[in-house]
């Protein structure tokens, strides 16, 4: 009767043994599951920054292009005004030039 | 309870224990994973909005910049006329003296200028200042007007041969009827260096009106430029 005794509760605590193993083990998965996940996070926060300075890049850009063709639509049009000014100019040289020398021959 | 129970009963519950803190990892892991995607877009967002103000700001920079080089660039148009104007009124000098100007002769252009700066210097309403600071009303106010004020006429070589001392005797004349002063004008042996014009100067030296083309131009620059400006682009 004893030793049926002993043997039931060296099971027993075999059986007990054998569950703190198995939880042990699912902490140790469960740590594991939570270091892939900071991995992971840690991951995608470094992937991410280089689309975030590639995407920065871009977007600068894309101003910066508009910028540009804006200035050269600007000084183009500044080119035609300044010749437009030059050619209507021209016309009244002559002009000009007498009343500049109405004043410095005491004309006026 | 029989032992096979007890163990199936240990069993079991560790079971349930693990399946508990795998789901709980799971669980965190998966919140993890989602906080992290929150806050990269939220990352993201920031960066697009930061990154499409400063762009927004270049933008303007470059097309604040283009403004000024338009101004520039038309202002530039403007000044190469203007300064054309004044290179071919010099220029034009030349012709002027060999072929005189609206009628009138180069002689009477330069008995023109003499007679304005003789008056100039000789009436007591205008106070030509001095080289030393005097004025003409001062020369005037020392009781000189009474008598017959000592105006000599300086002029380069090449426009020496159009003044002569009967010239000068007539615009004398003339400003004594017309403005009641009674002046001397005579040709100075000193020459100077200008394209034409004359400078007429009190024979003590201390009142001068410098009426050559360089200061004319000098003088009247300001006036100049807006009625050129005014007639280029009327």
């Amino acid at each position: 009767m004893a030793s049926e005794v002993a043997e039931a509760l060296k099971q027993i605590r075999a059986g007990e043994e054998e569950a703190r193993r198995i939880v042990s083990e699912a902490r140790e998965r469960a740590a594991k599951i939570l270091a892939e996940a900071e991995e992971e996070a840690k991951r995608m926060s470094e992937q991410a920054r280089e689309e975030e300075r590639r995407l920065a890049e871009e977007i600068f850009q894309r101003f910066v292009k508009e910028g540009e063709a804006e200035k050269e639509k600007i000084i183009a049009d500044a080119e035609k005004e300044a010749r437009a000014l030059k050619e209507q100019a021209r016309k009244n040289e002559e002009k000009a030039i007498e009343a500049v020398l109405e004043v410095l021959l005491g004309f006026r | 309870m029989g032992v096979g129970e007890i163990l199936e009963r240990i069993k079991e519950e560790a079971s349930a224990e693990r399946e508990r803190i795998l789901r709980e990892a799971e669980e965190q892991a998966k919140e993890i994973l989602e906080e992290a995607k929150t806050s990269l877009e939220k990352r993201r967002l920031a960066v697009k909005m930061r990154e499409e103000k400063r762009g927004e700001e270049e933008k303007m920079r470059i097309i604040r910049s283009a403004r000024l080089e338009a101004r520039r660039i038309k202002w530039s148009a403007e000044q190469e006329i203007t300064n054309e104007v004044f290179e071919n009124a010099k220029k034009r000098i030349k012709e002027v003296k060999e072929k005189g100007f609206k009628g009138k002769s180069y002689r009477e252009i330069l008995a023109g200028l003499v007679k304005e700066a003789a008056i100039s210097i000789s009436s007591p309403l205008t106070a030509g200042e001095t080289a030393t600071g005097e004025t003409a009303e001062n020369a005037v106010k020392e009781g000189k007007s009474e008598e017959s004020v000592e105006l000599e006429v300086l002029v380069s070589e090449e426009d020496a041969n159009f003044v002569s001392q009967s010239l000068l005797d007539k615009i004398s004349a003339e400003i004594s009827k017309e403005e009641g002063i009674k002046i001397h004008l005579s040709l100075s042996t000193e020459r100077i260096k200008a394209s034409g014009g004359v400078i007429v100067r009190r024979k003590d030296g201390k009142v001068e009106v410098n009426n050559t083309f360089e200061k004319r131009m000098e003088r009247f620059m300001p006036i100049l430029r807006e009625n050129v400006a005014r007639i280029l682009w009327k």
